[in-house]
């Protein structure tokens, strides 16, 4: 964790991603703004459907049509993302900002040997360097993602998924990016597994100093892994704080639901569901789009959308339970 | 003793490839484990990828055929069942997958799951009949017949389909119903929804469950008996809450320990580290599987693979470590199931 600076590594402000389909825009992403402070571990969680990868896509432009970023800013130390041309882009994804895709292990070429796939980052970026110092790094990344040395030459069939994803978080270091972005890092693997991949990729985002955002819908893992968290619903955030405030002090009823939902292991208690479904985002209720399931909704929720609002020092909630305190 | 409803006795499948060079990997061995007639309970079997808990399920609903042991359904093994006998256990034993949306035939409405049902297995006479049918198992799994009957598959979330399977099973009346991984693909909020469905149609129709699941944390809140399977191999049985508040096995203590709990003051204690040989699944061990990554390992580990020693009540351990504590062995809880 570390000692957070006061400057924002990446600033998200009153990002919107619509989809256009045929029936209308299908609003994925509705007035997201948050900060990623440098070192620090950010989560971005909630369930299917809720915008998070699409934020996530949004912030490395990678959003394809029919979908589109229709206004806001995303600026990573100050520059501007949402402006850059594409060449511009295209050298600052990896050396800047890189992604661990959903299902990382999915998405190494399979007819490449790990090294081929690691050096090529490289190359790609920075040039040829020597076949001496090219090995060398490569051996470094794997070492730093505790993989043997002889992986470099097998292939990605070869290997668990486990090994798989952490080749991926080597691929993500191997340019020692600012801000790296894990979008549902383990969720094909068993826990054990899933223990040793977060491990890694915590002590090398220590090691490097690196900013992260983890992408997931697990709150037990968001809560071994980040130190602030953004949760979403329905495209839009509805509460940010540090993880310790969240889980202990959670104030929008969405969060407590989903952090009740998560299955105990401690003691034998009713499984708790959230009532009713998400809703789609072609058509979403009016007002706070959670009203329709939420315990302690009232009339202005059904009219009227509450805006993200700090109601205590670094603690932003969007519900109208709190709004009314301070105006 | 009286027979129970399904008994797996010492089943081990081994599959090979390869003509030359013969490959073999046991996917399990000498399992055994019984559901007796009553109560209805909820038996789960747990384990990572690779454990064999899902050839377990393919051959208690018969996809497979076990190398050696036997499955028995109401004391008859399922190989020598006649073609009646066939047809009520297909009846009688029903199965939900990991996947809701790969199961439905897009082209068709979702009536069309119930309706095949209904018609191979003459449930209802007439069109009324067998849409009164429908609307009462959906309810069953506290779904609004209105909102589902008539939709196509793409139109309805993961949850509800996966209800909706649950609806289809439960028309059958079964006695059983293999549930492999039913919640994996579902968002936290719909995965309680599904178990709790689960649990009534134990409590109020008396069908017991298979579950097979890698998720402690949901198979600790709602099964009865527990068993981890390592490598093909069980590596502790019984029961659920003993286990879990418990666990006596060395792969089972660092399953519970890395489950992650949600909260921020409570973090995983101390790294963990995988031998790559055993994440490439390229070791063959003539002991107990675990033994390369087991911080008590022992001699004994290496030559024999253990058997089943008692180390609680309900509780049993494939472990060398409970050797001298439980001479008895396996004979003691009987938690293993079947007759010794």
């Amino acid at each position: 964790m570390g000692a957070l600076a006061a400057e924002p590594v990446l600033t998200v402000r009153d990002l919107v991603v619509h989809y256009h389909t045929p029936r209308g825009p299908i609003k994925a992403v509705e007035h997201v703004s948050f900060d990623v402070y440098k070192g620090e571990r950010f989560g971005l969680v909630g369930e299917s459907g809720c915008g998070k990868s699409t934020t996530a896509m949004a912030l490395l432009r990678l959003i394809k049509p029919p979908g589109r970023i229709e206004t806001g800013e995303v600026r990573l130390e100050g520059r501007d993302l949402l402006t850059l041309k594409p060449d511009e882009l295209r050298t600052l994804r990896w050396r800047d900002l890189s992604l661990i895709p959903q299902g990382a292990m999915n998405s190494l070429n399979p007819v490449m040997r790990i090294r081929e796939q690691i050096e090529d980052v490289i190359i790609c970026h920075e040039g040829r360097p020597s076949p001496a110092e090219l090995a060398e790094r490569v051996h470094k990344l794997l070492n730093m993602v505790g993989l043997p040395r002889r992986v470099t030459t097998m292939y990605p069939h070869e290997l668990s998924g486990g090994m798989k994803q952490r080749v991926c978080i080597a691929m993500a270091i191997a340019l020692n990016p600012k801000l790296v972005i894990a979008d549902e890092l383990t969720s094909a693997l068993d826990v054990v597994v899933q223990r040793v991949v977060i491990q890694t990729l915590m002590e090398v985002q220590e090691r490097l100093g690196t900013s992260l955002i983890v992408i997931g819908h697990d709150m037990g893992l968001q809560a071994q892994l980040v130190d602030r968290l953004a949760v979403m619903y329905a495209g839009r955030i509805a509460e940010i704080a540090d993880a310790i405030t969240i889980f202990e002090q959670p104030l929008h009823p969405y969060t407590r639901l989903l952090i009740a939902s998560v299955p105990s292991t401690k003691e034998k208690k009713p499984l708790q569901a959230i009532p009713g479904l998400p809703p789609t985002l072609l058509n979403p209720p009016p007002g706070c789009a959670f009203h329709p399931r939420c315990p302690a909704a009232f009339e202005r929720c059904a009219v009227e959308v509450p805006r993200l609002q700090e109601v205590a020092p670094k603690h932003q909630v969007a519900c109208h339970l709190f709004s009314e305190r301070i105006s | 003793m009286t027979t129970s409803l399904l008994e797996v006795r010492g089943a081990t499948k081994i599959f090979a490839r390869g003509l030359v060079r013969k490959q073999i990997t046991v996917a399990l061995r000498e399992f055994s484990l019984a559901i007796p007639h009553e109560p209805p309970v909820i038996a789960t079997i747990a384990g990572e990828s690779g454990s064999g808990k899902t050839t377990l399920a393919r051959l208690v609903l018969g996809f497979l055929s076990p190398t050696s042991g036997q499955i028995l359904y109401k004391g008859k093994e399922l190989t020598s069942l006649s073609r009646s006998e066939w047809f009520d256990y297909r009846r009688e034993v029903q199965a939900i997958f990991q996947d809701p949306y790969e199961v439905y035939n897009p082209f068709y409405r979702v009536d069309h799951v119930l309706q095949v049902v209904i018609e191979k297995f003459r449930l209802a006479q007439g069109r009324q009949a067998s849409r009164a049918l429908m609307e009462e198992s959906l309810q069953v799994v506290g779904l609004r017949p209105g909102e589902i009957l008539g939709k196509y598959p793409h139109q309805l979330s993961g949850g509800q389909r996966q209800r909706i399977m649950l609806a289809r099973a439960f028309l059958l009346k079964p006695r059983l119903i293999v549930a492999d991984e039913p919640v994996s693909m579902l968002d936290a909020s719909l995965r309680a929804m599904v178990l709790d469905i689960m649990l009534k149609l134990k409590r109020d129709f008396g069908i017991s469950f298979l579950y097979i699941t890698h998720d402690l944390s949901t198979a600790y809140q709602i099964s009865d008996t527990l068993c981890i399977l390592y490598r093909g191999a069980v590596a502790e049985i019984g029961r659920a809450g003993a286990i879990i508040e418990t666990p006596k096995h060395p792969y089972t203590q660092l399953l519970v320990e890395s489950i992650p709990v949600p909260h921020p003051r409570l973090k995983w204690r101390g790294l963990i580290e995988l031998p790559p040989e055993q994440e490439i699944g390229t070791v063959s061990t003539s002991g107990c599987a675990f033994a390369d990554r087991c911080p008590h390992v022992m001699a004994v580990c290496r030559a024999s693979p253990p058997p089943l020693f008692a180390v609680g009540e309900d509780q049993s351990a494939a472990c060398y470590l409970y050797a001298s504590a439980a001479t008895a062995a396996e004979t003691a809880t009987g938690a293993r199931g079947g007759p010794h």
